[in-house]
């Protein structure tokens, strides 16, 4: 019980950190993918939607090989911080952001491409700089596309499993996450375990789906 | 104040389309930007606002350069107000915040409209706690007009402000505006195609044109190149006060009274301009009794234009300050003996608001 414990408020953990990074990461960029003129900007899109059709694996490899502490980026981080990132939660929230970005991008630049550029140039002549518009008004305006998103990454990040498995391994209390648990558990033969987790993740997944068709159900009713 | 107006002369590929303007306007009133749909109108006031990229020339108000080669002033700084076509209010706050937004950005100590005359003059306080999606055309041009002159413009910029208004409340706003317009000094520039809107409202009409700009014309000789058939004049007056039972209202002007139909929209005080058709002026000696036409005004004669190749004569009257044309026919001034600083009377057979109205 007590590691079922440990696994879930590790896994909430991961989660929470990388919805709070990724909202600060995402909303720049798709603002500037939702206001672009760029040749660059399909390119950009892709890349950003590619953790949705590669294999989770494709990715941890990938950033295994790039995280360890071999390669320039891994040994940066042993010198400054004396850990590794491979096999730590700093990877998995590394690894997280990445593999998660499309569900926070997606539907933000949905939400700031539905404000068009009408309601931004009325704020302009009114005196409101870029960083007064945002708040002001991109932010108000979007809150269900912010909503979506946090909710959608974070659900997200909870049931990942092979970025995971390849990048932070097994180690309780560090990067055993809920749907490594699960396995662990399967490969144990403990199923009781495992059919409390696998049931708690499916239930979780409904409730907070429904929430996301709710609220888009309401945003399409008051027309934005 | 600036001593100097807007300034501008610019160029600006979009497409196949070329927008080439280049004016200098006067630093108070209100300059109407006309022409045909596609001429360019909006493009102009775009590019004058700073909405557009690839803008080649230059614009100034006054001493401030807001575009020139790579100097480019962003809009939130220019303090433009905009009043756009589809008023583009913000669907998260009501009216009352609507108008808030643009309060709080102000710049402090601007001059300009107080909050309660510009909800006095576009009768918005009934309106300030709906919402702006259940607003009708017509009320949300008039939340968008109120927004802008909250922001205390140092230029105003009105893209077919009130083109969703029902004649009668547009005809009770244009003298109010005008009003307030030129009480509080705020440079104008104004487009629309609607030619009563630009007679009640501009000092100046700057015509455009395929995407070039004409030379910049005053309100009176821009209506009489309007109709080729006719000349028309523009008289203006002060309404004193309306007649209930008969539904007539009295206008002054200088000394003389003119008793019109179509001005119960107007409230009293008011300065209304009036358009007068030329044939719709004829000229007796004498105050004529026993005519249905009640608008007998003293006048003098200061030029006569017979018109070769056609039976009329065109005369040019003076009317205290104003100017009034008639057209009679050449065998009428001939067999009256009309000369020129002649005192006559002018029979004003009808003036309306609307120049397009008969």
């Amino acid at each position: 019980m007590n590691e079922t414990l440990s696994v879930i408020g590790l896994t909430l953990n991961l989660a929470t950190v990388t919805t709070l990074l990724l909202f600060a990461l995402g909303t720049p960029l798709a603002w500037w993918l939702a206001n672009t003129r760029s040749r660059a900007k399909p390119v950009i899109e892709a890349v950003t939607a590619l953790p949705l059709v590669l294999p989770p694996t494709v990715i941890g490899f990938y950033l295994l090989i790039l995280l360890n502490p071999t390669a320039p980026v891994g040994r940066f981080w042993v010198e400054i911080t004396g850990e590794t990132l491979t096999f730590s939660f700093a990877g998995l929230v590394i690894a997280s952001i990445l593999y998660s970005l499309p569900f926070m991008v997606q539907p933000l630049q949905t939400a700031f491409e539905r404000i068009g550029r009408d309601q931004i140039e009325a704020a302009a002549s009114l005196g409101a700089s870029p960083l007064d518009r945002f708040f002001s008004l991109v932010l108000p305006l979007s809150v269900r596309g912010f909503l979506t998103a946090g909710i959608l990454t974070f659900i997200h990040t909870i049931g990942e499993f092979g970025v995971v498995l390849m990048v932070g391994g097994n180690i309780p209390g560090r990067t055993r996450t809920l749907s490594i648990a699960l396995y662990d558990h399967v490969e144990t033969l403990r199923y009781d375990a495992a059919h409390a987790l696998a049931a708690g993740l499916v239930i979780l997944s409904l409730i907070v789906l429904s929430l996301v068709y709710w609220l888009n159900r309401r945003g399409l009713r008051h027309g934005g | 104040m600036a001593d100097k107006g807007l300034d501008f002369d610019l160029s600006r590929q979009i497409g196949g389309f070329r927008l080439a303007a280049n004016a200098s306007l006067p630093p108070t009133g209100i300059v109407s930007v006309s022409g045909p749909s596609g001429a360019g109108k909006t493009s102009l006031l775009r590019a004058l606002a700073g909405l557009d990229t690839g803008l080649a020339g230059h614009v100034r108000l006054g001493s401030e350069t807001w575009h020139e080669r790579t100097c480019r002033i962003p809009v939130h700084r220019r303090r433009i107000g905009i009043a756009f076509q589809d008023t583009r209010l913000f669907a998260h706050h009501d009216v009352a915040g609507n108008l808030a937004y643009a309060a709080r950005r102000a710049s402090p100590g601007a001059p300009g409209p107080d909050e309660a005359e510009i909800l006095e003059l576009l009768d918005l306080r009934a309106l300030l706690d709906r919402a702006v999606t259940s607003l009708s055309g017509g009320e949300r041009q008039r939340v968008s007009l109120a927004r802008a002159l909250m922001s205390r413009p140092q230029l105003l910029l009105l893209d077919e402000p009130l083109s969703a208004l029902d004649a009668a409340r547009r005809n009770r706003l244009l003298p109010g505006l005008r009003r307030l317009l030129l009480v509080h000094a705020i440079p104008t520039l104004h487009v629309s195609h609607a030619r009563a809107e630009i007679a009640q409202l501009a000092d100046h009409v700057l015509p455009v044109r395929d995407g070039m700009t004409g030379p910049l014309q005053t309100l009176d000789d821009w209506l009489a190149g309007q109709t080729d058939a006719e000349p028309v004049s523009l008289l203006t007056g002060i309404l004193d006060r309306h007649d209930a039972g008969s539904g007539l209202a009295h206008v002054r002007l200088d000394d003389a009274v003119l008793v019109l139909p179509g001005l119960e929209d107007v409230a009293d005080g008011m300065t209304v301009r009036l358009v007068v058709r030329a044939s719709h002026v004829a000229i007796a000696l004498e105050p004529v009794a026993g005519l249905s036409i009640r608008n007998q005004i003293s006048v003098r004669i200061t030029r006569l234009h017979p018109r070769p190749g056609t039976p009329y004569c065109d005369l040019d009257l003076a009317l205290g300050e104003q100017g009034l044309r008639a057209r009679i026919t050449r065998a009428a001034a001939d067999s009256l003996d009309l000369s020129e600083g002649q005192s006559v009377v002018a029979l004003i057979k009808t003036a309306t608001l609307d120049p397009d109205q008969d």
